[in-house]
């Protein structure tokens, strides 16, 4: 496999943290975990680039918190986000914030819909590595 | 000329992939407007151009529409159509809390004898769409909105269905016959 493999899931409940890294880790891909909207701020500071599963309902900083600290801390640069929620439908929170969500999976995911849109997402941060021209 | 305008937000480039499928070269130019982290605007050109052989770009300020054409909005700019034929770009306030707007896009067009026009509104967030769905509906255009029950988010097809003024509900797949039968 070529290219970023880098998955974060970013979930407060342990049960989806552990599903979503064993799905996708047999899949290929390389997964870190974090249980916070501020931990997931700590691993991108820490370098971290590549595709964000982002839970939107957790205690503290939500997933709508975490991507503004995302933006307000310049750090959305080689990530891509896709929110993994159980809330069928987004609330007012992501006015002005959803062109930062590429694409959203509900919880509860189906395997083969989480690999396949993690793989479809994933080609957009490596082409933002490595741009070409359209034409 | 034949132009349709597709508003497009969350889900909506892996939705593409079905609605572009393999499309055939039309006599017909369509414009995206995808929200999008400015970042990626490059990378969705490049993804709308591996599905069609039709000539893909991104709109560029001053442009003037040629046929055939898939026109791709730009990073973080209001896309706007001058008398049908000509693009500019816009920086005006976010419109719903986006920019690009296809509202803004939509109800951009004129109505021209000489021009048949078509609206979609996919997948996403809020309710880009809506209004400018209402707008083109009243030009005449066929409007469209995507099954919501096919879309991961349903809230933008659903905000253009209640305006009343959606000819179609169709899933993906649909859309796509609906567009080359244009």
């Amino acid at each position: 496999m070529q290219g970023n493999r880098n998955v974060m899931i970013v979930d407060d409940d342990a049960h989806v943290r552990i599903a979503v890294k064993t799905i996708l880790s047999d899949a290929g891909f390389h997964v870190i975990a974090a249980d916070s909207g501020s931990q997931c701020i700590e691993l991108l500071k820490e370098g971290f680039s590549g595709v964000i599963l982002l839970d939107i309902m957790m205690p503290g900083m939500d997933g709508w918190d975490t991507i503004r600290a995302i933006l307000d801390n310049k750090l959305e640069q080689g990530v891509a986000i896709i929110m993994l929620t159980a809330k069928n439908v987004p609330d007012n929170k992501m006015i002005g914030l959803q062109e930062y969500v590429v694409d959203y999976i509900t919880k509860p995911f189906d395997n083969e819909d989480l690999i396949e849109k993690t793989s479809f997402i994933m080609g957009y941060v490596n082409d933002q590595r490595n741009p070409g021209t359209a034409e | 000329m034949k132009i349709i305008i597709i508003a497009s937000s969350t889900g909506g480039p892996f939705i593409l992939e079905s609605v572009l499928s393999d499309l055939p070269v039309l006599n017909a130019v369509i414009i995206i407007v995808q929200h999008l982290p400015p970042a990626f605007t490059g990378s969705f050109c490049k993804q709308i151009s591996s599905l069609t052989r039709m000539p893909v770009s991104i709109a560029a300020d001053g442009e003037k529409i040629t046929l055939p054409h898939v026109y791709t909005s730009p990073a973080g700019k209001h896309l706007l159509v001058g008398n049908n034929r000509i693009f500019s770009h816009s920086d005006t306030e976010k419109v719903h809390g986006v920019r690009p707007a296809a509202d803004l896009t939509m109800m951009s067009m004129l109505k021209r004898s000489e021009d048949s026009l078509m609206g979609i509104v996919l997948t996403g967030m809020g309710r880009d769409g809506a209004d400018g769905i209402n707008y083109l509906h009243s030009l005449g255009a066929v409007t469209i909105a995507q099954d919501p029950s096919t879309a991961p988010i349903k809230s933008m097809p659903q905000a253009a269905i209640e305006t009343g003024q959606v000819d179609l509900i169709l899933t993906p797949d649909q859309i796509r016959d609906a567009i080359v039968s244009f």
